[in-house]
């Protein structure tokens, strides 16, 4: 599959009287947007905000960010949520305006949403903070079961970037990459004196808030396939939960897998990039089992020398990481591990929640326990009202004038396990 | 492979208990650590575990709700369920350590976590056949 990414940037956004992109600004007819979220009925109230590197403005509590993207030729954007399913994504040409994302904001659930600060000591850990943000605030019908309200609110996020990303259709983009990975024998035969390298990508499936799609299917659904790492930027895969903040995969990320991204940068010189290996997160131990089998099969098959694992979540998902490992590196593949760490405060205690004996190369995304200050806002879209429930506050962490202390694990994104972030470990 | 009638739930969330427990045994405990100990205390005594003690990614002192599945069984899968556990109880008290979970939370926070718990009883249930 080959695919072509146009980039267009975007240097500022505004409201305007008609949505267009024009000379690397994105003007956005409010009105219109926000109808189009409110054609869902389980929605009552939706408006948008815009936020801007700098600002002092905070977002929370944060659901998902998606960057607006259009496929010109090859399909269409997230198949089987909002574009068909057939033909598959991945090949063709992509565009995408590129710096500006839309988040999706309001209380899902009590605990699992973060935050976003556009400046101060927060903005650091947040790449949300450096992008120009279209903020969808949505609130709820009255009475709704929690699941429906999530589909709801993810369904409007991904309106909104679909919309937006129709605007860069036939805008000329600044910069066009392209990627391509071959069918597996050919693949191989491209750069045969190259290690052959894959990625095993674990999705977030352990349940209700707790689920990612793969051209639509609830991941959980799923045994262990192979992917093409170009559907993936086309948007095959979304987010639909609520995990931790600073672990969350959001939409964004999947559109922007840094694993996938670097292993191309690698590809034909030091490397070959034979693909993606996409597995689940289990709940049920036999599942759990048969899926380490399954990765460690499709390892071996593809002939694979080396590959990087990684993870969404804590706890459960920690034995699903272990359990690839040692089967991958027992079928003769060797296993580099990249995940995030929550080692208490002091960085001392053990940083997984489960481990194995051939787990012997880790790259560490940072650690979430460390606690920051945040200081007050002049502006807050969305409601600071949960800030004490959200993972990362704690009961008194807020004060009278809207500064509070949390830890890191409250800034969406903070310690994603796959990398795109800041933190790292380093040994000395 | 498993029948129903002979996997046991060992919760402290009474939405599980009152979803289950006409089909099958449902030991009701009072809190997160009281469903480890008892889960613990069962997989020692010929039972395996069918999920895993910490589903859901939740950190053990961010959700005051704990429901695992246990089956009666020995061998390979009952060493292996031996370390799961004691590792999950291990977990459990370092992170009360990090900060201890909250005396209590607001009615609708508790309601989330009680319905996050059940849905993921709820997930594994067609699995056990």
């Amino acid at each position: 599959m080959k695919l072509e990414l146009g980039k267009i940037e975007i240097k500022d956004i505004r409201f305007g009287d008609k949505s267009c992109v024009d000379d690397h600004v994105l003007s956005i007819n409010k009105e219109e947007v926000e109808r189009l979220v409110l054609e869902d009925d389980k929605l009552i109230g939706c408006h948008l905000e815009l936020a801007k590197p700098g600002e002092k403005t905070r977002i929370t509590p944060v659901k998902d960010v998606i960057e607006p993207r259009v496929k010109v030729s090859g399909g269409e954007i997230f198949p089987g949520v909002i574009g068909k399913v057939s033909p598959q994504v991945g090949s063709g040409r992509t565009h995408a305006l590129s710096g500006c994302c839309v988040v999706t904001v309001g209380r899902i659930v009590g605990f699992q949403e973060g935050v976003i600060d556009m400046s101060g000591p927060a903005a650091d850990y947040c790449p949300f903070s450096k992008t120009l943000n279209v903020c969808v605030v949505i609130e709820p019908k009255e009475g709704l079961e929690t699941h429906v309200y999530e589909r709801a609110g993810r369904m409007a996020g991904l309106k909104v970037a679909t919309y937006l990303g129709e605007l860069a259709r036939n805008i000329e983009p600044d910069t066009l990459e392209v990627y391509e990975t071959k069918p597996i024998l050919e693949q191989a035969q491209q750069y045969p004196d190259l290690p052959k390298i894959g990625y095993v990508h674990m999705l977030q499936s352990q349940g209700l808030l707790h689920d990612t799609y793969y051209y639509g299917v609830d991941a959980k659904q799923i045994v262990p396939t192979f992917m093409y790492p170009t559907e993936i930027m086309d948007g095959a895969i979304v987010s639909g939960n609520c995990v931790a903040p600073c672990d969350k995969v959001t939409s964004y990320h999947h559109l922007h897998n840094p694993v996938i991204e670097d292993l191309y940068r690698h590809h034909g010189k030091d490397l070959n990039f034979m693909g993606v290996i996409l597995t689940n997160e289990n709940v049920f131990l036999a599942d759990k089992e048969r899926h380490s089998d399954m990765v460690a099969k499709l390892c071996q098959w593809m002939g694979l020398d080396g590959v990087l694992i990684t993870e969404e979540g804590y706890g459960n998902p920690d034995t699903d990481l272990m359990m690839n490992c040692k089967k991958v590196e027992r079928a003769g593949t060797k296993v580099c591990l990249i995940t995030d760490e929550f080692p208490g405060k002091d960085g001392k205690s053990a940083s997984l929640a489960d481990t194995c004996d051939e787990a012997t190369a880790l790259a560490s995304c940072g650690q979430g326990n460390a606690t920051l200050h945040f200081p007050a806002m002049d502006k807050v879209i969305g409601t600071t009202e949960y800030i004490e429930s959200q993972i990362g506050g704690w009961a008194g962490c807020m004060n009278e004038d809207g500064s509070f202390e949390a830890e890191l694990q409250i800034i969406i994104a903070s310690t994603i396990a796959n990398g795109y972030n800041k933190l790292a470990a380093k040994g000395y | 492979m498993y029948e129903r009638e002979k996997a046991i739930i060992i919760t402290n969330n009474d939405r599980v208990f009152e979803a289950y427990k006409d089909e099958m045994q449902v030991i009701l405990k009072q809190t997160y650590e009281e469903v480890l100990i008892a889960t613990r205390d069962m997989v020692y005594d010929r039972h395996i575990l069918l999920t895993h003690p910490q589903a859901s990614s939740l950190k053990p002192n961010q959700t005051p709700y704990r429901s695992v599945i246990v089956y009666p069984g020995s061998g390979e899968d009952a060493m292996k369920a031996i370390l799961l556990i004691e590792k999950c109880l291990e977990v459990y008290r370092r992170w009360q350590e990090i900060a201890p979970s909250p005396a209590s939370y607001p009615k609708k926070v508790e309601d989330d976590f009680k319905t996050i718990d059940l849905s993921i009883v709820q997930n594994v249930m067609p699995r056990i056949v």
